[in-house]
């Protein structure tokens, strides 16, 4: 590397080097109110997919 | 004199010194005082990701909405979802920037493989099917021009190829924001419509007149003026860009002006588009049947004339286009993020190979669907609108909690004041794309009981 690039690579923040070498945040420990709402939206999400299959199978017939 | 690379206290990539260079700039932009300049340097993922959502389907909603209610109320509600759009994309401003993490890798991290799972795949799969939608937006706008779908679809594969061959962040970003200020097309085709000024401003006052007629239709195009401002690919993207890009904390302000920036462009093109197409219920011209752009030139040239016509169509294909570009990266970032492999615009093909494999095979299969003979695109169409909306409100949810999580967001977290706003739009969206999602299925039923 050339001194420049040395310089503005030393200047470089640490958080910034690299894209897939960060440690892992530890999962998060959710509280009852979240659990709740967590519980509700896999719910509603089954829900949609289920809505999605049907409508797209619906169009495709028609 | 070169310098032993062993002499750095890290080994670094591509990526490193391609950021180091960029931030470098930046820091020098900073310490000389001039802050236009530091505002070009920062400015791009929001104004490539508000750009990029005025996409062919926002287009198309925004043309029928002008061609069948006119200048009035539309007008104001536009720039109000817009504003929604501002607060939900400058949550993910500071949630990247105090994270240094994209959208998919945050959620695999804190709420683990399932909330992480379904996030890549309602991202994945509405995207893929969203590039469907843009590269028939594309086909048909070329198609106005008399160019066959095989040479329109393959070129804007060869673009998005192109853009990404630069293997340079800075690079990809520019070229696709030049690419994106086409979208300003809309404005001088709006002109050319001769729009009532004091109308407009009348309008925007007002919120009048308000829309008669079918309440089904007023309630499906407000729907999808909804759905056409704020998607679950805007949040993956621009916090992914953010990283990407090197934003860091003191970077926060330009990165809500880059935002602000480019809601307020967006909105001013989707404004255009409506007054552009307002000719059309000036003269009682039904729309209903109309399914792409290029029925929207053919039909608006006796009244903007050939050259606001050839406008239309060019902006479609530029629309289609700067979002294939933008949301082909999305799914590469996603997919990186989550293998937790390298993913960034500045690496060799030979170092994220996965990366960029994502982004051009999503863009080919999509390519490849549209010109498919006799391929369900109404089928997609309408699906990508049902998967974007119903599942916003997951996303938004979950945003909402990031941006909130006191372990990752430290003192960038949400205020009660964003929180407010923040959740007043959540609900907003959640019920809109509920209803519109509800409507769309049960229309279908409808359709064939």
């Amino acid at each position: 590397v050339s001194p420049l690039e040395r310089e503005h690579l030393l200047g470089l923040e640490p958080e910034l080097r690299g894209s897939a070498r960060r440690e892992a945040y530890p999962p998060r420990r959710l509280s009852r109110p979240l659990v709740l709402l967590m519980g509700a939206l896999r719910i509603y999400v089954v829900c949609c997919m289920v809505l999605v299959l049907v409508t797209f199978v619906k169009v495709l017939h028609h | 004199v070169p310098v032993d690379p062993s002499e750095l206290p890290w080994s670094p990539t591509r990526e490193d010194r391609l950021r180091a260079r960029d931030r470098a700039r930046v820091h020098r932009a900073r310490s000389a005082r001039k802050p236009v300049w530091l505002l070009l340097l920062l400015a791009g993922p929001g104004v490539l990701v508000m750009l990029g959502e005025n996409d062919g389907p926002s287009m198309l909603s925004y043309a029928t909405t002008g061609a069948t209610y006119g200048i009035g109320f539309f007008i104001p509600f536009i720039v109000l979802t817009f504003w929604m759009a501002y607060i939900v994309q400058e949550m993910t401003v500071r949630v990247g920037i105090a994270t240094r993490r994209g959208h998919a890798e945050l959620i695999f991290e804190r709420f683990g493989k399932l909330w992480g799972g379904f996030a890549l795949v309602d991202l994945l799969g509405g995207n893929l099917l969203t590039l469907v939608t843009e590269f028939v937006a594309i086909r048909a706008g070329c198609a106005y021009f008399g160019i066959p779908p095989p040479v329109a679809v393959g070129a804007a594969v060869l673009l998005v190829m192109s853009a990404l061959a630069t293997r340079r962040y800075m690079t990809w970003e520019r070229s696709v924001m030049a690419l994106a200020l086409a979208n300003l097309l809309f404005i001088p085709a709006a002109l050319y419509a001769r729009p009532d000024v004091a109308a407009i401003g009348h309008a925007l006052a007002s919120w009048s007149p308000f829309p008669g007629g079918s309440r089904t239709e007023l309630l499906t195009l407000v729907l999808a003026n909804v759905g056409a401002t704020v998607t679950p690919w805007m949040i993956f993207f621009q916090q992914s860009a953010v990283v990407d890009k090197g934003l860091t904390k003191a970077d926060l302000l330009q990165g809500r002006i880059d935002t602000a920036l480019g809601a307020t462009l967006a909105a001013i093109v989707a404004v255009a588009a409506v007054v552009a197409a307002a000719p059309l219920f000036a003269h009682h011209v039904d729309v209903s049947s109309f399914s792409d752009g290029a029925d929207f030139a053919t039909a608006l040239r006796p009244y903007l004339g050939s050259h606001g016509a050839a406008l239309i169509a060019l902006g479609m294909i530029e629309a289609g286009l700067v979002a294939a570009m933008t949301i082909s990266t999305s799914s590469a970032y996603a997919v990186g993020e989550v293998l937790r492999v390298e993913h960034s615009l500045n690496l060799d093909f030979s170092q994220a190979g996965r990366f960029y494999f994502a982004a051009l095979g999503s863009t080919v299969v999509a390519a490849a669907v549209v010109l498919i003979p006799h391929a369900p695109l109404l089928a997609i169409t309408l699906t990508v609108n049902v998967v974007a909306t119903l599942l916003m409100a997951p996303a938004l949810v979950l945003l909402l909690l990031l941006a909130n999580d006191r372990t990752v967001m430290g003192s960038l977290r949400n205020t009660v004041r964003q929180n407010l706003f923040g959740g007043i739009v959540a609900i907003t969206i959640a019920v809109i794309g509920a209803v519109y999602g509800l409507s769309l299925a049960l229309a279908q039923y409808g359709a064939r009981p």
